[in-house]
């Protein structure tokens, strides 16, 4: 007679599908931090990108509070609050996408055409999508470790003592482009609504609601995850002069760590961007699966369409974003945080009876 | 006539009549069937001419038999009289009672004999196996330089008896299996009860009673039939030729299949680090281990990268190498007629047609091509400018770390990604192997094995011996692996 799985065991696993997914928001919020602070933090206030950058904590944080609360039971809104999330993931994918195909055409791929580059970018990102929902998850769950540490490693090896001046002026090009740049930061927290949805390998587990972590068990890995966004941001400030960044006209050289010395010491800065792109694409990856859960939550007949539709939708719109230009992208994330205030003021609403 | 009969009757001759016709003799000199007087009654015994020992035969059942005395068996019901043979003249130990004329032949062929007796209804089938086999030998593809040198043979009884040696445990079960459409195999499960996870035995269980194939011989084809996902360059399942090895699954909770003529044993369920560890692992102290598993990584990334990162380097990323080795580089490849990708792929086509060509080739000859083809081709290649020479170095140390991969199917589905790795370095650069790896990773990551992730306690997390990439202590190896029992 088959065995049945001991409590502990169910429980221990339940526990793990949900580190998963709280490590796979956590590298999207860096990401999704990095990009958008260079998108828009710096434009705004040059170097002091990273300290509006820090709003994006606590906005992080407190979505991933309100995530949790909302993950078991179905709730008053529910319907409502999965077309929110569905909408706001797949609008993050593609920025993601905006976001990586611009780092990489004007870094690693400067010859190729943008069309390549995003074509490439999609096509395989799509793969990855279709070798199931669990894949994407597990492996950046495999690379938590040297995803963050082989950042945060090769952008402090640029580092020397006369970058400190990168840090100043503090409040960058003033305190009301610090604070509209920190408002713009709410966005950055879009990934954390990754967490209101159960993870897929939980699906058809009993006990699911009984095993699942606290709402801090998701708060600080979220947050970490926004430091090392904010500390990219950072290492960038300190890599480039007040005047430099000023200089840097587009999004994708504005990502760049610069830090060779010599032109052919430029092997660090390379993994350095790598590691950045892959980042990114993750968090476009991560985006489209959670658009497609949500949806799949919204209409369960849609089974696996939905996430060939949220992959269609997403080729047309960066489809149009290569022809329109991807800057375009990069001026209306800051509206991605207007679904998270919504989806906020959704929980807030009083929780059905179980 | 007998084609209809499903189970033997109680007339022998008629019995007799149906095995010479499935058997088709006497047109097959295989067949064994000899007729003989038994005390009062008359017997045969069907056998298969060089698959059983014939003096068993001779000394267990016919002399025993043959020497009842004539009016031995007369009061007993003619129903019962192969039972009474069984009871007074038959000494073999392994002995079985059938009716059903498609078991007595499928067992007879494995080299078993069928005693059948006059009146009878029944056959006692008694294990007389006794054809030729090789001896223990020492193994060939998972040499060590410390620990154990005994590998599994192609009898399948022989080697339940070697991993029994080691695990003396009365845990250990034996489950005999018959796998296959037409051509039957015998498969063997061995597990150890209260370690395995009983759901992993059954859906294993399953699996192989539910081939239909019709030649399913050895561990391979076997292998094929549990794996999940047949599109995955990954294997499923891991392969051992050694009874320590195979042990060591065995305590670890995994289940063994032993297929009758393959001198390999299958684990499963199984991981990607089972098939990055080898052997002598465990039989040197933790640091060495570690060192050599280290050593073993670099040379698998080596192997899988190297190709294509030199390529990607030189076609789009010039910038990371030093003015001068970047003039070197051109200079040496613009003697080369043919582009740089086409070169690189060439000389890896190449350095695989002397690695299965030594191994093809017998013995000796076998080293000799590996010289003749590495030095002196190579050598002739580079005065000819047809590849340059830094390739050559690339391709030669990328084929070196090849070696490294201690699975041999691993070996040929990493073959396999170091060429895709190749086109994506050719195409796009280091961030196209960036994206080759992460969809090879997400699919490695969804790959399963038997049900259980084949990237478990990486990812997903579980609770289970520490003993992945590093070889830490073996106090510390307490655990068993995340698929065993969870109470045991």
């Amino acid at each position: 007679m088959p065995n049945m799985i001991p409590e502990t065991v169910l429980f221990a696993r339940i526990r793990a599908a949900y580190r998963v997914r709280a490590v796979s928001a956590a590298v999207c919020v860096g990401a999704s931090v990095f990009a958008l602070g260079a998108g828009v933090g710096i434009p705004l206030c040059l170097n002091a990108a990273y300290l509006a950058a820090l709003a994006a904590l606590p906005a992080a944080g407190l979505t991933a509070l309100l995530a949790r609360r909302v993950l078991v039971g179905a709730g008053r809104f529910a319907r409502a609050r999965h077309a929110l999330i569905g909408l706001t993931l797949l609008a993050l994918a593609l920025f993601a996408f905006a976001a990586t195909v611009s780092l990489v055409h004007q870094t690693l791929l400067p010859l190729a055409r943008i069309s390549f580059v995003a074509q490439v970018s999609f096509l395989f990102a799509g793969l990855c999508c279709a070798t199931g929902a669990q894949g994407a998850p597990r492996m950046t769950f495999a690379l938590r470790g040297v995803l963050p540490v082989g950042l945060a490693a090769l952008s402090l090896s640029t580092l020397s003592f006369e970058t400190a001046a990168g840090l100043f002026p503090l409040l960058g090009t003033g305190a009301r482009n610090l604070g509209l740049s920190a408002l713009c930061m709410i966005a950055a927290a879009a990934p954390a609504l990754l967490i209101a949805l159960p993870p897929p390998e939980l699906k058809d587990v009993p006990q699911r609601e009984r095993a699942t972590p606290g709402a801090w068990f998701f708060v600080w890995r979220v947050m970490l995850g926004a430091a090392l966004g904010v500390g990219l941001l950072m290492v960038l400030s300190l890599c480039s002069t007040y005047e430099g960044l000023a200089a840097q006209q587009t999004w994708g050289r504005r990502m760049l760590i610069f830090c060779q010395r010599e032109p052919h010491e430029g092997l660090g800065e390379t993994i350095l961007t790598l590691l950045q792109a892959l980042s990114l694409l993750l968090c476009a990856i991560h985006g489209l699966l959670g658009a497609a859960q949500a949806w799949q939550a919204v209409w369960p007949r849609l089974g696996r369409g939905a996430l060939g539709g949220c992959l269609l939708v997403c080729a047309l719109l960066l489809t149009a974003l290569v022809v329109a230009g991807v800057g375009i992208a990069r001026r209306v994330a800051p509206l991605l945080g207007v679904p998270v205030l919504l989806f906020g003021v959704l929980c807030l609403g009083r929780r059905k009876k179980p | 006539m007998c084609g209809e009969a499903i189970t033997l009757s109680a007339v022998l001759e008629r019995n007799l009549q149906c095995f010479r016709e499935r058997l088709c003799a006497p047109d097959n000199a295989d067949v064994l069937l000899r007729r003989f007087r038994s005390g009062a009654f008359e017997s045969a015994l069907l056998a298969i001419d060089g698959m059983t020992d014939a003096r068993r035969i001779d000394e267990n059942i016919l002399k025993p038999c043959m020497d009842l005395p004539a009016s031995a068996g007369e009061e007993v019901e003619p129903a019962q009289r192969v039972a009474f043979l069984m009871a007074h003249a038959v000494s073999i130990l392994p002995m079985k009672l059938k009716d059903n004329i498609d078991e007595i032949l499928s067992d007879v062929l494995s080299g078993q004999c069928a005693l059948l007796c006059e009146g009878c209804s029944m056959a006692c089938v008694m294990d007389t196996r006794g054809f030729e086999k090789r001896a223990v030998g020492r193994p060939e593809t998972e040499k060590v330089v410390l620990g154990p040198h005994e590998s599994f043979g192609e009898s399948i009884r022989t080697n339940i008896t070697l991993v029994r040696r080691i695990v003396q445990r009365e845990e250990l079960v034996t489950e005999f299996l018959t796998v296959g459409g037409r051509m039957k195999t015998r498969c063997a499960l061995l597990y150890l009860r209260g370690t395995a996870d009983e759901t992993l035995i059954a859906r294993i269980r399953r699996r192989l009673t539910a081939i239909d194939y019709d030649f399913a011989l050895t561990t391979g084809e076997v292998e094929q039939f549990i794996e999940e996902h047949p599109l995955s360059l990954i294997p499923q399942c891991v392969r051992t030729e050694r009874p320590d090895r195979a042990a060591s699954f065995l305590a670890e909770g995994q289940i063994l299949v032993l297929t009758d003529g393959s001198p390999e044993a299958l684990g499963a369920p199984s991981t990607i680090w089972h098939q990055l560890h080898t052997p002598d692992d465990a039989s040197v102290r933790w640091q060495y281990g570690t060192f050599l598993r280290l050593v073993r990584l670099l040379g698998i990334a080596i192997h899988v990268l190297l190709p294509g990162v030199y390529l990607a380097l030189l076609r789009f990323h010039q910038e990371l190498f030093s003015p001068m080795m970047l003039a070197s580089v051109y200079e040496s490849g613009s003697r080369v007629p043919i582009p740089i990708y086409l070169e690189a792929l060439l000389m890896m086509l190449a350095f695989n047609l002397i690695s299965e060509a030594s191994l093809r080739a017998p013995g000796s000859m076998g080293n000799a091509l590996g010289i003749v083809s590495g030095l002196i081709l190579g050598q002739s290649a580079v005065s000819a400018d047809i590849v340059s020479p830094l390739l050559l170095i690339v391709v030669a140390v990328s084929g070196l770390g090849g070696f490294c991969v201690p699975e041999y199917a691993l070996s040929i589905g990493l073959k396999i990604v170091q060429l895709i790795v190749l086109t994506a370095g050719a195409l796009g650069g280091l961030y196209l192997i960036a994206l080759v790896l992460l969809v090879l990773g997400c699919a490695l990551c969804c790959t399963q094995s038997v049900g259980s992730p084949l990237t478990a306690p990486v990812t997903p997390p579980r609770r289970a011996n520490p003993d992945i990439l590093l070889r830490l202590p073996l106090r510390w190896q307490k655990a068993r692996a995340f698929f065993a029992k969870h109470d045991s």
